[in-house]
């Protein structure tokens, strides 16, 4: 009834910018999320990073046989990036750090969850616990080299001895922070102990502590490279010592890198799964005033 | 068909509906002092009865709750469900709070299921189940949205689809809709009510809001201030069914508003 009348109505400012409104290309859309200019400063700052580090080689503000060159480092990818015994170092840590972070995660996970859940236990044993903590686990290595020599194993544990407090402390704070309208309507419904414990407060403990586990991925394949240093059969942080042993600074500092990237991809991909599993906190979709 | 005579005998001691007998309840406090928190209430709910407790702030309200929840026991007294002492939860008590306490890693309907799951009910017959529940409360377009991606009122129908799911024979509701805005408070009201009205069930509505009172129940009590007794009890005679909308300008309303209110007054101070 009032349609005829709407048409006619010229168009308030608000609505002609609504009308006149297109929307972007697929094409715009894409070079909007590239973000070309964050890509150009983030290769401007990678460049002078390689420029000053190639003056302090050149120019010897540093002694150059402590440090590698960029031109080092690159032929050594050149030369290596099909060189088995590389590829073999490369799984051996990898798959020690995989170990020790699923072992050090799991037993972490299950310590905190039972000290919050039997508080007296937690009272008893936290002198202890904070004691641990407070071991350097880098000076375990030495030891581990004696209790299981060389294998992996002892890398493994190094690994899972530092994932282990980075799970479980937060752990238990999560454990204790539980929702507690979630625990009662739970109850309530006539929810059992075992209930409680899988639909409430395990999904919420997972929830807060899946950036310590994700931390964690990082800092085991830091234990397991940093133990292999002590002695090793094969692995990166073996290739590393007896890099430096005969001064082959770039070979060094190319393994270095090399875990680096190893680090970063690990982040990335355990990022994409917090992501997956935490797809239901990613709600808001926050907007901007439009300005003209 | 024969029955027992012991049987017989205990059916017709059961009184049926809600018997609360000269309940006291004393909690520690954090420093470890007794604190009187309920104070000699007796209270007798018919089954099929709305009530309404109103009463200020830490009056006891929620822990008159929480013992007919089964979650908590009284001090001194009996707290009795159809003639026998409540010491447990109970599957047929449904308890709604004033925060949807919703599972946030739940989509809606994965929340509706949760008490289908407690009680066993296989997955396709929760799954239906719940969408039927969830076109009750008219959120069945939602049902695989996650609690962050619906509204206030959104979330607070999920949560009355999911005490439906429970078939409550008792509705323990502290300040449900307390949190809602004032028009989506009266739609989610009306609904309730809808769903309410002719299913038979003993409703217990806690809240702060004297017209809430009013408008959805049979009987309004109101308590004292801390230590809570029952100073104030009161039958409301508005017949059903009601929509809360169109009650707001019904005189009898607002008398039986004020009526109460006076009461209520002399315990703010």
């Amino acid at each position: 009834m009032t349609n005829s009348s709407d048409q006619a109505r010229e168009l308030t400012p608000g609505e002609k910018i609504i009308a006149e409104w297109r929307a972007p290309t697929r094409a715009q859309q894409l070079y909007k999320s590239l973000e070309p200019m964050a890509q150009l400063g983030k290769l401007l700052v990678i460049l002078a990073f390689i420029v000053l580090w190639w003056q302090t080689y050149e120019q010897g503000w540093i002694n150059p046989s402590f440090i590698g060159s960029p031109s080092g480092v690159w032929t050594w990818f050149v030369d290596n990036w099909d060189n088995g015994e590389v590829w073999r170092d490369i799984r051996v840590t990898l798959s020690e750090a995989f170990w020790g972070w699923i072992l050090g995660s799991s037993t972490g996970l299950l310590a905190g969850l039972v000290v919050a859940r039997y508080r007296f236990l937690w009272k008893i044993t936290s002198p202890l616990f904070t004691f641990f903590n407070a071991v350097p686990r880098t000076a375990l290595a030495p030891i581990f080299i004696l209790w299981f020599g060389i294998a992996q194993t002892g890398k493994i544990l190094l690994a899972a001895s530092i994932v282990f407090f980075i799970v479980m402390i937060p752990t238990r704070a999560a454990a204790d922070m539980v929702d507690p309208d979630l625990d009662m309507v739970m109850i309530t419904m006539g929810g059992t102990e075992r209930h409680r414990f899988l639909k409430v407060t395990l999904p919420s403990v997972l929830t807060s502590v899946f950036g310590a586990i994700r931390l964690a991925s990082v800092w085991a394949l830091l234990g397991a490279s940093y133990a292999e240093l002590f002695g090793a059969k094969y692995g990166l942080g073996l290739r590393y010592i007896a890099a430096t042993n005969v001064l082959n600074m770039s070979e060094a500092f190319a393994v270095t890198a090399v875990i680096a990237f190893l680090a970063i991809i690990i982040n990335a991909l355990v990022g994409l799964l917090e992501k997956r599993l935490m797809r239901w906190q990613s709600n808001s979709t926050k907007g901007s005033v439009l300005t003209i | 068909m024969h029955l027992a005579t012991d049987q017989l005998f205990k059916w017709s001691a059961v009184v049926s509906g809600i018997d609360l007998q000269e309940v006291t309840l004393v909690f520690a406090a954090s420093n470890g002092d007794p604190v009187l928190a309920v104070n000699h209430v007796s209270l007798q709910i018919p089954e099929g009865q709305f009530v309404a407790i109103v009463g200020p702030s830490g009056c006891g309200k929620t822990t008159i709750m929480n013992m007919l929840a089964g979650i908590i026991r009284p001090t001194l007294g009996s707290v009795k469900r159809d003639g026998v002492e409540v010491t447990e939860p109970s599957l047929d008590v449904g308890y709604m709070l004033a925060r949807s306490a919703l599972y946030p890693w739940r989509t809606a309907r994965r929340n509706v299921e949760v008490p289908l799951e407690v009680r066993g009910i296989p997955k396709s017959q929760r799954r239906q189940k719940a969408n039927e529940l969830l076109k009750l409360v008219k959120l069945d377009d939602f049902a695989n949205k996650f609690p962050a991606q619906l509204s206030q009122g959104m979330r607070q129908r999920v949560a009355i689809a999911r005490t439906l799911a429970i078939n409550p024979k008792l509705w323990l509701l502290d300040e449900p809709f307390s949190a809602l805005d004032a028009q989506t408070r009266i739609t989610v009201q009306n609904e309730f009510l809808g769903l309410w009205e002719n299913s038979g069930s003993t409703v217990i509505l806690v809240t702060h809001d004297l017209a809430e009172a009013v408008l959805l129940a049979d009987r309004v009590v109101v308590m004292t201030a801390r230590p809570g007794k029952i100073k104030y009890d009161i039958e409301i005679d508005i017949p059903r069914p009601r929509r809360v909308d169109e009650l707001i300008d019904n005189p009898r309303f607002q008398e039986l508003e004020s009526m109460i209110w006076r009461e209520l007054r002399d315990e703010l101070i």
